[in-house]
């Protein structure tokens, strides 16, 4: 205990005897660690899983054509092609999804009432609440009967009722969403998974979760914002095919479900793209994609983000290694003092505790002064237009992970440098200097 | 004193050369992709913008609904233009659609691909009405859209129907390099599509900033010549007089949301060009002045690293510097010979740095698409750190010299 004590007393008397490099070393490790520690919570923040803690896969199908690449707009589909799939696979965890803003009022306000146009309206089939795990507050979901009717009911979050109605006992009341009365059958929780990925789009990434819930039959004649394109629902006709904008999810399938679904895609878009009478048909190999591979193909993580990890990872090996290298300086120059106190019998145990400890605190020092810093560059990165600022959030798993490589880094930092000055000779550093 | 004596020096002590080695690897790595991350971030802030100053008005994206209307018809957008141009001290007034510094909204991208070679080039669709004029650009070869290429019509419409297409200086350049644009035909897809005839290039106009600000695509712009018809969504540019530019953003938004039967025309957002790009580019601006930080921390960071691991090294071989200095050296010849290590130890770092860097380059090309600095930006970084190294040096080297050859005597 009092070997321990005597150890901190000479670490701590060792930063005061150099305060000029003590502040250097953890300014240094302070930088490396924040820049480092804040990039790659960004670059966790965009490939997180945001469906996580469900115990399936969640997937959706890319009707893309034999030997084509992989194409994120084949996922996105005209909305009769889903709408066949979906019909005949009703014993399957799987639903088609129309998704897109537009302007829902209560439908008792005037028809030409200035509004809020950017409400996120989401048109699906009956299966939904299964297949994305959304959680229903009061009411109750749509069926596969008003799927088939198209009947115009909806389902909305606690917050637009709120704020359409200013209560959440909404059941029963209708809404307009674009120009189209729907009845209110059910609340549903705010569902907010991390990143909105049903709706990603190249390198949009939408902030606002899905607020208004219909089938998807009952989307005919709405029109909606999806992405940049204006599209009605309805129309999906010749004029309009660029204009598809419906997916397929499913969830939790089984290998002979896959298999099915993925025949049924092939067969459904194969009928749906005849060709006209002499011309070769085009050959469809639909494929599956997870949450995750549907977001690797839309770059959901951009470039220069991992260019900047790449970069904060270099920034931080290089404070580490000038930290280092400064400790190195400063215990070897204590050579002829560390060669009389192993004279006097100091073990070489003791000679090295007594600098890890020297630099560990010096590296929990930096770790602390990191911890402001990593916050102030998120709040800068927040108020920056950056399209995914909103999913930079400082979160404990941050704070863990900022914990366990300042101690990393301590080690990294300390243990070469403290074993030098373990390993000088007693007798021959006294009888040299 | 001949170099293999000196190397020899460096191998013995090997630990301290080593870590200015390791610290030169790494500070180069971050110094030159930082550079070129910097140089990305700054083009589009110097980009020349190719419009005359002071003399653009762009309003928002309008939204039809907000006239109660699920789309604007070609007559009411163009009785609306003609409203606009009776404006005092208005030249020139286009809807269109894919306006300059658009951000949200209708944005429209395309990729024209030369019809005989297959180039294809990211670019922007600006869609409008006299669209060369109103901007205040200039045809450079070929000439202007005539009446006759104009289509009226929808989106829709615009992408199959339409046949003739203006492209910009740079646009032309990249899919043409070794020939004249005008004249050539293209598509707006990167492989032909069916049923469709291409396009006819019928000019070149000046380079004008596109909406896609970053990358090589930043003067690429494709115009086509469009009057709008069933639109919900439509922009209007406005080129005016400049000295009555203030005046006339005051009265546009009344005079074009009268004109349009909007029902909030005072909520019309009208921008400076100005404005609209300073706006569009305040990420740059940001991103720049984080990464120049970077760099000035990182040339700290090495610069006083290297001096703290020299001042040690001389001050461990103070003795040896003294024999030497008996034995005949002079000042000179040991300030020199500090510098010359620094020199080969950096230069070491350097080379290692370069081959590191070129390799993690090339893995992040094959797996992500990230294009690596190039060679002429390694060399640049690695100069300059030799020119860091033989600063960081400077002052242990000049006390190194001053240890007197008595040194050399002396126990301790």
């Amino acid at each position: 205990m009092a070997r321990g004590r005597y150890a901190w007393h000479l670490a701590w008397r060792g930063m005061r005897r150099h305060p000029r490099t003590s502040a250097m070393v953890v300014v240094v490790m302070a930088l490396g660690l924040a820049s480092c520690m804040s990039v790659l919570a960004v670059f966790h923040a965009l490939t997180a899983d945001p469906v996580a803690g469900r115990h399936g896969e969640t997937r959706t199908v890319m009707f893309r054509t034999k030997d084509e690449k992989p194409d994120p707009l084949r996922a996105v589909m005209q909305a009769s092609l889903v709408q066949q799939v979906v019909d005949r696979l009703q014993d399957q965890t799987l639903a088609a999804v129309a998704y897109g803003t537009t302007r829902v009022q209560p439908a008792t306000a005037p028809t030409d009432a200035a509004g809020d146009a950017e409400t996120a309206v989401m048109f699906a089939t009956s299966r939904i609440p299964a297949v994305f795990g959304i959680e229903l507050l009061r009411g109750q979901w749509w069926t596969a009967a008003d799927d088939h009717d198209g009947s115009p009911v909806a389902v909305i979050d606690v917050a637009t009722a709120q704020r359409l109605f200013g209560t959440d006992n909404v059941l029963g009341k209708s809404i307009r969403i674009d120009d189209k009365r729907f009845r209110i059958i059910g609340v549903h929780a705010n569902w907010a998974p991390a990143l909105k990925f049903y709706a990603q789009n190249r390198k949009q990434y939408a902030r606002g979760m899905a607020q208004v819930m219909a089938p998807f039959s009952a989307g005919d004649g709405v029109d909606m914002q999806m992405g940049q394109m204006s599209c009605p629902l309805g129309n999906m006709s010749d004029a309009w095919k660029q204009c598809s904008f419906s997916q397929l999810w499913a969830y939790d399938l089984d290998a002979t479900q896959r298999q099915r679904l993925l025949q049924t895609a092939t067969q459904v878009a194969q009928d749906f793209d005849k060709p006209p009478p002499g011309v070769t048909p085009v050959v469809y190999q639909p494929s599956l994609l997870t949450v995750r591979e549907w977001l690797v193909l839309q770059h959901t993580v951009p470039d220069s983000v991992r260019a900047y990890v790449w970069v904060a990872l270099a920034f931080l090996a290089l404070c580490l290694l000038n930290a280092a290298g400064v400790l190195a300086a400063r215990f070897l120059r204590r050579g002829a003092e560390l060669g009389v106190r192993r004279a006097l019998g100091a073990s070489r145990r003791d000679v090295f505790f007594q600098h890890l400890i020297e630099s560990g605190s010096l590296s929990a020092v930096a770790g602390a002064i990191a911890l402001p810093l990593m916050l102030g560059a998120f709040a800068l990165m927040r108020t920056q237009s950056i399209p995914y600022a909103a999913l930079i959030r400082f979160h404990p798993g941050t704070f863990i992970a900022l914990c366990a490589a300042t101690v990393l880094t301590g080690l990294a930092v300390g243990v070469y440098p403290a074993w030098r000055a373990a390993v000088v000779p007693p007798a021959l550093q006294v009888k040299q200097n | 004193m001949g170099g293999m004596l000196m190397l020899k020096t460096l191998k013995r002590n090997g630990f301290m050369p080593l870590l200015v080695v390791a610290q030169v690897v790494f500070a180069l790595v971050v110094l030159v992709n930082t550079g070129s991350l910097l140089q990305q971030q700054m083009a589009p802030i110097l980009a020349a913008t190719g419009v005359p100053e002071g003399a653009l008005l762009l309003t928002h994206q309008l939204n039809s609904q907000d006239a109660g209307q699920d789309q604007w018809s070609y007559a009411s957008l163009d009785s609306a233009e003609r409203a606009v141009r009776a404006i005092p001290g208005v030249i020139a007034v286009s809807s269109g659609m894919g306006t300059p510094m658009s951000v949200g909204g209708m944005l429209v991208r395309a990729t024209p691909t030369d019809a005989r070679s297959g180039r294809s080039v990211d670019a922007d669709v600006f869609g409008g009405d006299h669209l060369v004029d109103t901007l205040g650009l200039h045809v450079l070869r070929g000439r202007d859209f005539s009446d006759s290429d104009y289509m009226t019509g929808s989106f829709i419409k615009m992408y199959q129907q339409t046949r003739a297409a203006l492209i910009s200086d740079t646009l032309a350049q990249r899919l043409f390099p070794d020939g004249d644009a005008v004249g050539q035909e293209i598509w707006m897809s990167p492989k032909p599509s069916k049923g469709r005839d291409p396009l006819r290039i019928v000019g070149v106009f000046s380079d004008t900033l596109s909406s896609q600000i970053t990358g090589p695509s930043v003067h690429a712009v494709l115009m086509l010549p469009l009057r709008m018809d069933d639109f919900g969504i439509v922009s209007f540019m406005v080129r005016v007089k400049p000295a009555q530019r203030d005046a006339v953003m005051k009265r546009l938004p009344e005079v074009l949301g009268t004109a349009l039967g909007m029902h909030n025309p005072q909520t019309m957002k009208v921008e400076r060009y100005e404005d609209a790009r300073a706006a569009r580019l305040h990420g740059n601006t940001v991103a720049s002045w984080l990464l120049l930080t970077v760099l000035g921390t990182v040339s700290i960071v090495v610069v006083l690293g290297i001096t703290g691991l020299s001042g040690f090294w001389v001050q461990k071989r103070t003795r040896e510097i003294g024999i030497q200095r008996a034995l005949g050296a002079r000042r000179g010849d040991i300030l020199r010979q500090y510098q010359f290590e620094n020199f080969l130890v950096v230069c070491a770092g350097a080379v290692l740095g370069v081959l590191l860097g070129l390799i993690v380059a090339e893995w992040l090309r094959r797996h992500f698409e990230l294009t690596s600095p190039p060679l002429a930006a390694w060399a640049a970084g690695a100069l300059v750190l030799v020119v860091f190294g033989q600063l960081a040096v400077l002052g242990p080297a000049r006390r190194a010299s001053r240890v007197p050859p008595v040194v050399a005597t002396r126990s301790v």
